[in-house]
């Protein structure tokens, strides 16, 4: 990716494969959309720093910096603009048909309801944790308070809960979406 | 995808121009790093001669790229195929209006006897165009713009030509020719912009620049022949409605309003046309304006002239209406109609001269542009030379009257952006993130609930006197899957984030005023009359 004629046959080949990719992981489309834009203003600014010359190539140093993206919204909460604001690009606005056309593409509706299926399944205790920690965003001290356990053992379960919804998504996700 | 589309092509530009930065910045917006590394006193001393020198020099600075290339062979018309050794530069020399190379019209003579004419910017004897990528392309020798056909008394070639205006430059307008032989004088002239006397070449080119395109400008030359008769050639004048802008950049158009107008009355709105400079665009990272600038309708009655005159300021509102003059630079607006075709309206600010406002022969209405600077108090509107007091006889569109609208305070678009910050400018504190009430749905729906968090405003952004950098923030949804979620069209759901679009957020200093009452309830709207519902404790 040399320059913006290669860049845009990148996102040309790779945009809607990124937005599925991230979409599937945040379950909002808009915020998918924010980070499609972000991860692709990143890969135009560190092209320098991309040293590979095929398309495999170039499709994993995108979603290396998609998943980097997801991974700090999920710490942070916010999403990241600096490239975006650097390169002096703005996300065009989304309209409602616009989101139920990324809700479609990503498979949003089912991917919801099998997650909800598979929380039920859940123990009590992971449910409870991951309720805590990642819908009510609280601290693992404060998840620990709430269960009345360790530190550790609120992150265990935490944990594990993170880990029996993957394992049982992972046959679900979209063929193509991970390089 | 429509949306993907959307973001691609903003991205692919927005890649295309930091090239374009970089290029620029490579070619000599920087300092080479050795130079970089320079004690400063020997870099101003540098500085000192490189501008001594610049005149000098200021051509070279332009790289070249390739030249352009000359057509296949039979694809040139005999006229335009130049005779050799025929061609010759003008010496017209005219300004580039971004510092480029100085402009000239190129003459020779075709192989059917006319005249021809290229215009182009001149570098070390060459005649070419500096082009979207900043590098200088020399014209081919062996074609030429155009040619005159050949008449007795000679005939006068004329042009106007838009260049650049590609990747976010401004547009200009190139007017060129060749005047016939009687003619003695040319003068080059524009909306919004004063006339040009144009220099002569030896052969009789002629060549002015103005900004903006031919459609924007309406470029004009006058030539003047010996026995003092004057001929004018009009260039883009589609006959719509213009009024020029003080920046000299988008003009204004004029609209005639018929819907939801009273009978008898006319009705007059003025707008912006789109271009780099409308609507204002906001530094980067800011939200900026989404729409042109426009005024609102006003009307009067039939066959009477009246004239609305009104201060507009960034983020100027309407409490009344739905108008709003968004993030636009302030200009003092006049508009309104003449009482009939043929009127002559003029517009003069405090003791300054009255200068003629055109009247659109179609709906009779007239708008002028000023600066947001002049205050509308000051503003003389005159008809045919008598005085129309402005705002008088200005009514709604339903005939209603007006008061005359207050006069808000200039001021600047930045100053109007400071209130912008980044997209989610809040940030949260995720420690503080808590579902503190819930409420079942009283349409049998899943519950409803209500998450509260503290977030902060990064010291970076600016904020107003006296408001707190601490906002506290609420979000009502409902709690689907692992997210807190909101009903969208089509039964589906959409989670929400923190960001301030998912999110009231306030200044605690000013919740902290006011009684706090914590509550999540939940109604439905059918039946018509909304039923309360539960209040959760």
């Amino acid at each position: 990716m040399r320059d913006a004629d290669a860049f845009a046959a990148l996102y040309d080949r790779e945009a809607q494969t990124v937005l599925v990719f991230i979409a599937r992981r945040t379950l909002d489309p808009e915020l998918a959309l924010d980070l499609t834009a972000e991860t692709f203003a990143q890969a135009f600014r560190g092209r320098r720093s991309f040293r590979g010359t095929t398309e495999p190539e170039e499709r994993a140093f995108l979603f290396t910096i998609a998943r980097r993206q997801i991974a700090r919204y999920h710490r942070r909460g916010t999403v990241e603009r600096r490239a975006l604001e650097a390169l002096g690009a703005t996300v065009p606005t989304a309209h409602e048909d616009d989101l139920r056309a990324i809700e479609e593409a990503a498979g949003l509706d089912a991917l919801r309801a099998t997650l909800g299926d598979e929380l039920a399944r859940l123990s009590d205790d992971q449910r409870a944790a991951l309720q805590l920690r990642v819908v009510e965003e609280r601290s693992y001290p404060e998840v620990a308070d709430a269960l009345g356990v360790s530190e550790q053992t609120a992150r265990a379960r935490v944990s594990r809960g993170l880990r029996a919804l993957a394992r049982a998504l992972e046959p679900r996700r979209a063929t193509g979406e991970d390089a | 995808m429509r949306i993907l589309d959307a973001l691609g092509d903003e991205l692919v530009r927005a890649a295309r121009a930091e090239e374009a930065r970089a290029a620029r910045a490579r070619r000599g917006g920087r300092l080479p790093r050795p130079l970089r590394n320079l004690p400063r006193a020997a870099v101003v001393g540098l500085a000192a001669l490189l501008l001594l020198a610049a005149v000098a020099v200021a051509a070279t600075i332009i790289g070249r790229g390739d030249p352009i290339p000359s057509p296949p062979p039979g694809a040139v018309p005999r006229e335009l195929q130049p005779v050799d050794g025929t061609a010759r530069l003008s010496g017209l020399d005219v300004a580039d209006p971004d510092g480029g190379p100085a402009w000239d019209v190129r003459t020779s003579l075709g192989r059917t006897g006319a005249l021809c004419a290229t215009v182009g910017q001149v570098l070390d004897g060459d005649l070419g165009i500096v082009g979207l990528d900043h590098r200088f392309h020399a014209l081919p020798a062996g074609a030429a713009d155009t040619c005159s056909t050949p008449q007795g008394r000679g005939a006068t070639l004329a042009g106007a030509r838009a260049l650049r205006g590609g990747d976010g430059l401004r547009a200009i307008t190139v007017v060129s020719g060749v005047v016939a032989p009687g003619v003695t004088r040319a003068v080059a002239s524009a909306a919004g912009a004063p006339d040009v006397a144009m220099k002569l070449g030896p052969t009789g080119a002629f060549l002015a620049i103005f900004e903006g395109t031919p459609e924007q400008r309406r470029p004009r030359v006058a030539l003047t022949e010996a026995d003092g008769r004057i001929t004018t050639l009009r260039f883009a004048d589609t006959g719509e409605y213009l009024a020029q802008d003080p920046s000299g950049g988008s003009p204004w158009t004029l609209q005639r309003v018929t819907r939801s107008v009273a009978p008898g009355l006319r009705c007059v709105a003025a707008q912006r046309e789109r271009g780099p400079d409308s609507p204002a665009p906001g530094p980067t990272g800011t939200i900026g304006a989404f729409m042109t600038a426009s005024t609102p309708p006003r009307c009067g009655r039939d066959g009477a002239a009246f004239a609305a005159v009104q201060r507009f300021s960034p983020e100027h509102r309407d409490q009344w209406s739905n108008y709003y003059w968004d993030v636009n630079p302030s200009r003092t607006m006049v508009w309104g109609a003449a009482p009939r075709a043929g009127a002559r309206m003029t517009v003069a600010v405090g003791g300054g001269a009255p200068r003629p406002v055109a009247v659109d022969p179609r709906s009779l209405g007239f708008a002028a542009a000023l600066d947001g600077r002049a205050d509308p108090r000051d503003v003389r509107v005159a008809v045919d030379g008598r005085p129309l007091a402005a705002n008088a006889g200005v009514l709604a569109r339903d005939g209603g009257a007006l008061h005359t609208p207050p006069v808000p305070p200039w001021r600047s678009v930045a100053q109007a952006l400071a209130r912008y910050g980044p997209v989610d400018a809040f940030v949260p504190d995720r420690r503080t993130v808590a579902i503190t009430r819930r409420a079942a749905d009283s349409a049998g729906g899943p519950a409803w609930s209500l998450r509260e968090w503290t977030a902060h405003i990064p010291p970076r952004q600016r904020i107003g006197a006296g408001m707190s950098r601490e906002m506290r923030c609420f979000q009502v949804g409902i709690a689907h899957g692992t997210t807190l979620a909101v009903p969208i069209a089509g039964g589906r759901t959409r989670a929400l984030g923190f960001g301030e679009r998912d999110a009231f957020c306030n200044d605690v200093h000013y919740l902290a005023t006011r009684r706090r009452a914590r509550w999540c309830a939940s109604a439905s709207t059918t039946p018509p009359a909304p039923t309360p519902g539960r209040r959760a404790s």
